[in-house]
């Protein structure tokens, strides 16, 4: 074959090129569908689509009056004006400005201020959670760039009551302690959305039922507690804490349980906030001390260790002990005094009644280590009681091969250990109500928002910790504490009661500090068959102004009692009483 | 009368006559695709289906005739164009630009008329030349292809005004143009069009805002004022063209997907949206296209890869891929100099087109107006496109009896007719081996 004719290669060049082109274009969009399609795809879905939020609400939170149930924490919807800065042109603004700023009664500097910090963005907030009339005003404008959105905004009409325990929601919704944030997975609403096709100017066009689905509201709880009993013992504590304050240091923590179910009736502390509006500030004091606040609890565990050990067989009620006249020299356990009394025998009843440290630690002398940390372990302490809020200590108690001889005459009289009130609380409680141990009960049941009862907590017995006798016995015992003993102030006016005062020290670095006590009394009435149970306790009050739990806490107690019982109609005993005509002051109903 | 006819209906007529209906179909389908994404149809289809029958009456026309005749015309018809792309000019302005004569309900593009009259007249011209092989000699043509370029810039009509550089270059490279000149004149246009230029620039001027500032090279301060460094026709075009180029140059930058570059964006998802072989999902695909503006029109080829994906776009390449493989067989199956010219630069012009238009829907080159040909909607891109069509299958079907030698054969020291130098080719073998 011959030579190709000379210039060919212009054709080659040429048409080659032709072809080259088309190739190029082909892969070139082969790369555009393979590599950028599942972007490209997200994006055009996300440009197609719009999606509509349907706020669901909030569960609330409802505690029990007498017979019926009232909102504690619930959630409305309120109006909050925002505008659309972007769109309102330059020689509108200044009009816009102050006919907002009329409607909300806002200066309209401040609205213009507001409108031109974000005036090429397509959102701006003029005022959140606004009165119905002003979102009715702002609605007669009929302004194209400012519109009203209705939240979902959590309130609190019972102010602060029970604040600590119930927490709060920040304004976006979310829990921020206490109830709230441990059962939020049941408050908690779940949004529901409305997907729509949109055209190119973001105009609806028909609905995506496959992508959308309902809002979804949260789930009400429904508490034990109850708002008069929550609201005597509120009161009570903030009047200890008003007279007895050493600024600073005083807190106060109370909770009023039923001995027999573990239902929680109420619980707070001192000092609390507003759950409605909080601040920074606020954080220190959103703190529920009841469960989170361990202390040495002193003498009140006297009754606890002498029923475990008339329990045990190794003393009864009425065994007699040598108390040395006022001071023991424990062999290798230090000195113990009896502050200031001078006993010599004591029945083991009497120990109680009059608070005597001698005689308990020759009980712990009696018992022993081993028998000492099982009777403290038995009646829950050391471990959290396993309510349902978030934050619980398990209180302190220090494991057994820590213990030397100077716990075994020290422990029976509460030093060496911490607990918290609710400890305190429900250990007081078995050994009133028959010998059971229970758990803590602070939610009676729960309700879906369509009104069926999706969880409903029975009562729980965790341990029988003594035996019925001796829990009779017992309830005897601190009879008579009130009756003759350390817890005089506690005496009811139409009901007989029972209880035991304590006052501890409290350990600083190296030893107790100067003047430092907390005072507890834990207080239950009527004596034979106890219905309520209060424990208060306040740290640190002013030793000026006293620091005895018979003068500190059990005159609040017995306040607390007393006005529970009247309200709950439970009928007087012994002394002839008249029926009150006047019911206690209606505070709840007023909201 | 059936004998008469079959002379026209050879193999490569019928090839470019299916291709061509092919791609219509297709158009016609996509237009339609683009019509109902947009909600209310304006009728679109109907005025396109009116507009292929006249360009197949007039691609009958353009086969019939032969094509010397064309040729002898070539520069009245140039004259006339020139004088059309004048004229409209002076008329009322159509979507901003002076780009449609209107006559009664027609509308009219001189500019299109002016790419089929600039590539017979360069064909006539050129055809027995062979002084375009100096530097000099390059003038003349180039000074051709200018003026009506000029003219449709004044349109403005960017789009357009640049295939008629390809379509030259290719004519002339055929026709046997040193490639030494033409890629030096390439590489100096370049140059030039690179070129710093400074400009002034406002003290306050926001720089996201402006494009010419974020296309510029570099900012310098001379004495107090600020200059850009900005290339040279960034300075003269139109804002909205020097927005474009910035939106193509910044293409993975979601701060210009909504602004600069939204039309490019929005293509680009529908065609990657597309797939392999369409999205399946008519709705989500509808509404892509309805958030692309000019579908039916210079985007229609990404309609096409929304609607029947990459194997929908690749068909559609393919059927362009048989127009260029016939038309390169009837250009090299012909002797005549102006036939083979006539047909490159049809193939030239088509081909620049296609990859202007499909290269701009994928962001491989910057947006400008430019129909897609023979899919498009508008009738005088189908017209035209059809025409020179007919003038391809027209070269194809008359091919004349070489007398002499072969054209356009340079390079050799002296140049002998065909025959002769096979003769002389066959007596040196021996000597050569």
């Amino acid at each position: 074959m011959s030579r190709r004719a000379p210039g060919t290669w212009r054709y080659d060049l040429v048409f080659g090129l032709l072809l080259v082109a088309l190739a190029c274009l082909s892969v070139r969009l082969f790369l555009l569908v393979r590599h950028d399609r599942p972007r490209a795809v997200q994006r055009a879905r996300r440009q197609q689509r719009r999606i509509f939020r349907l706020p669901a609400r909030p569960g609330h939170v409802f505690a029990r009056t007498r017979g019926a149930y009232v909102v504690l924490a619930g959630s409305e919807r309120v109006p909050s004006c925002f505008a659309d800065p972007a769109i309102i042109p330059d020689d509108r603004m200044y009009e816009t400005a102050v006919a907002v700023g009329r409607a909300l009664g806002r200066h309209p500097r401040d609205v213009l201020e507001d409108l031109l910090a974000r005036r090429r963005k397509r959102f701006a907030w003029l005022a959140r959670e606004i009165p119905a009339e002003q979102a009715r005003a702002i609605r007669a404008l009929d302004l194209r760039a400012v519109g009203i959105v209705k939240e979902w905004r959590r309130y609190y009409p019972n102010g602060p009551l029970a604040s600590t325990l119930l927490g709060f929601r920040r304004r976006d919704g979310a829990p921020g302690g206490g109830l709230e944030l441990a059962l939020n997975t049941h408050l908690a609403a779940r949004d529901g959305r409305r997907v729509v096709l949109a055209d190119n100017r973001r105009r609806p066009l028909y609905a995506v039922d496959a992508e959308s689905r309902p809002a979804r509201d949260g789930r009400s709880i429904y508490l034990c507690l109850d708002v008069y009993i929550q609201r005597y013992l509120s009161e009570a504590l903030r009047e200890t804490v008003r007279r007895f304050n050493l600024p600073g240091r005083t807190w106060a923590a109370g909770v009023v349980v039923e001995p027999h179910t573990g239902n929680v009736l109420a619980m707070g502390s001192v000092p609390s906030f507003e759950a409605s509006d909080v601040g920074p500030e606020d954080l220190s004091n959103a703190v529920n001390r009841v469960i989170s606040m361990p202390f040495e609890p002193g003498s009140v565990m006297k009754p606890i260790f002498a029923a475990a050990a008339v329990d045990a067989g190794v003393v009864g009620y009425d065994t007699d002990i040598f108390c040395e006249n006022g001071t023991f020299r424990v062999p290798r356990g230090g000195t113990i005094g009896d502050h200031g009394h001078c006993f010599a025998a004591l029945s083991v009843m009497d120990i109680v009644v009059h608070s005597s440290n001698i005689g308990m630690a020759k009980i712990g002398l009696m018992l022993g280590n081993a028998r000492l940390y099982a009777i403290a372990r038995r009646f829950g302490l050391g471990e959290p009681t396993g309510i349902a809020l978030p934050g619980e200590d398990a209180g302190i108690l220090r494991d057994l091969d820590r213990w030397d001889t100077y716990s075994t005459p020290r422990i029976p009289f509460g030093q060496e250990m911490a607990v918290t009130s609710l400890q305190l609380a429900m250990a007081f409680s078995a050994l009133i109500n028959g010998g059971e141990l229970l758990a803590p009960r602070l939610v009676d049941h729960i309700r879906a928002p369509d009104g069926q009862v999706v969880l409903r907590t029975p009562r729980r017995v965790v341990r029988r910790v003594i035996s019925e006798r001796t829990s009779a016995a017992t309830r005897e015992v601190l009879r008579q504490v009130v009756e003759r003993g350390t817890g005089k102030s506690c005496k009811l006016s139409r009901w007989s009661s029972l209880g035991k005062t304590g006052t501890a020290q409290i350990p600083g670095r190296g030893g107790y500090v100067d003047g430092a006590y907390t005072a507890t009394f834990a207080g239950a009435a009527p004596a034979d068959r106890p219905r309520l149970l209060c424990v208060i306790s306040v740290y640190w009050p002013d030793p000026k102004k006293g620091y005895y739990g018979s003068t500190v806490a059990a005159p609040y107690v017995r306040r607390v009692l007393e006005q529970s019982l009247e309200y709950l109609d439970v009928p007087g005993e012994g002394r002839f009483c008249p029926r009150p005509t006047a019911r206690p002051a209606e505070a709840v109903a007023r909201r | 009368m059936l004998e008469g006819l079959r002379q026209y209906f050879r193999l490569t007529t019928w090839l470019i006559l299916l291709a061509m209906l092919g791609l219509m179909i297709v158009g016609m389908f996509a237009i339609r695709a683009s019509e109902a994404a947009e909600g209310d149809p304006p009728g679109f289809v109907m005025r396109q289906l009116i507009a292929g029958g006249v360009g197949l009456a007039a691609f009958a026309a353009a086969v019939a005739i032969p094509y010397r005749q064309f040729g002898r015309a070539a520069y009245p018809l140039f004259a006339v164009t020139l004088g059309l792309l004048a004229l409209v000019l002076f008329l009322p302005p159509i979507r901003y630009s002076h780009r449609w004569i209107a006559v009664g309900p027609l509308q009219f593009q001189p500019s299109e008329l002016a790419k089929l009259s600039l590539i017979l007249m360069l064909a006539w011209y050129l055809r027995y030349r062979s002084n375009y092989r100096r530097l000099l000699g390059l003038a003349v043509p180039f000074a051709l292809t200018f003026v009506p370029m000029v003219l449709i810039l004044r349109e403005p009509d960017l789009g357009t005004a640049l295939l008629f550089l390809p379509t030259l270059y290719a004519m002339l490279m055929l026709a046997g143009a040193r490639w030494v000149h033409l890629l030096g004149i390439v590489a100096v246009a370049t140059a030039l069009v690179l070129l710093p230029v400074p400009r002034p620039v406002p003290e306050n001027a926001d720089g996201a805002a402006d494009g010419r500032q974020a296309l510029a090279y570099a900012t310098v301060r001379v004495g107090g004022q600020r200059y850009a460094l900005t290339a040279a026709p960034l300075i003269v075009v139109a804002n909205h063209q020097v927005e474009r180029i910035d939106g193509w140059l910044r293409q993975g930058d979601p701060s210009v997907a909504m602004d600069q570059g939204y039309q490019l964006h929005q293509s680009k998802t529908a065609l990657a949206c597309g797939q392999l072989a369409g999205s399946g999902n008519w709705a989500d695909a509808d509404l892509q296209l309805s958030l692309l503006p000019d579908d039916h029109t210079d985007f229609i080829f990404a309609v096409v890869g929304g609607q029947w994906g990459f194997v929908g776009c690749v068909g559609i390449l393919a059927l362009y891929g048989v127009i260029f493989l016939v038309g390169i067989e009837i250009a090299t199956a012909t002797y005549d100099p102006f036939g083979r010219l006539l047909a490159v630069g049809v193939l030239g012009l088509l081909l620049a087109q296609i990859f202007i238009n499909v290269g701009m829907t994928m962001g491989l080159m910057p947006i400008t107006g430019m129909t897609l040909p023979f899919v498009s909607y508008g009738g005088s891109s189908l017209v035209i496109n059809c025409v020179a069509m007919g003038l391809l299958v027209n070269v194809g079907l008359r091919r004349p009896i070489l007398l002499g030698r072969h054209p356009f054969e340079h390079g050799q020291k002296r140049e002998r007719p065909l025959a002769v130098r096979k003769m002389h080719a066959g007596s040196r073998a021996s000597h050569e081996d």
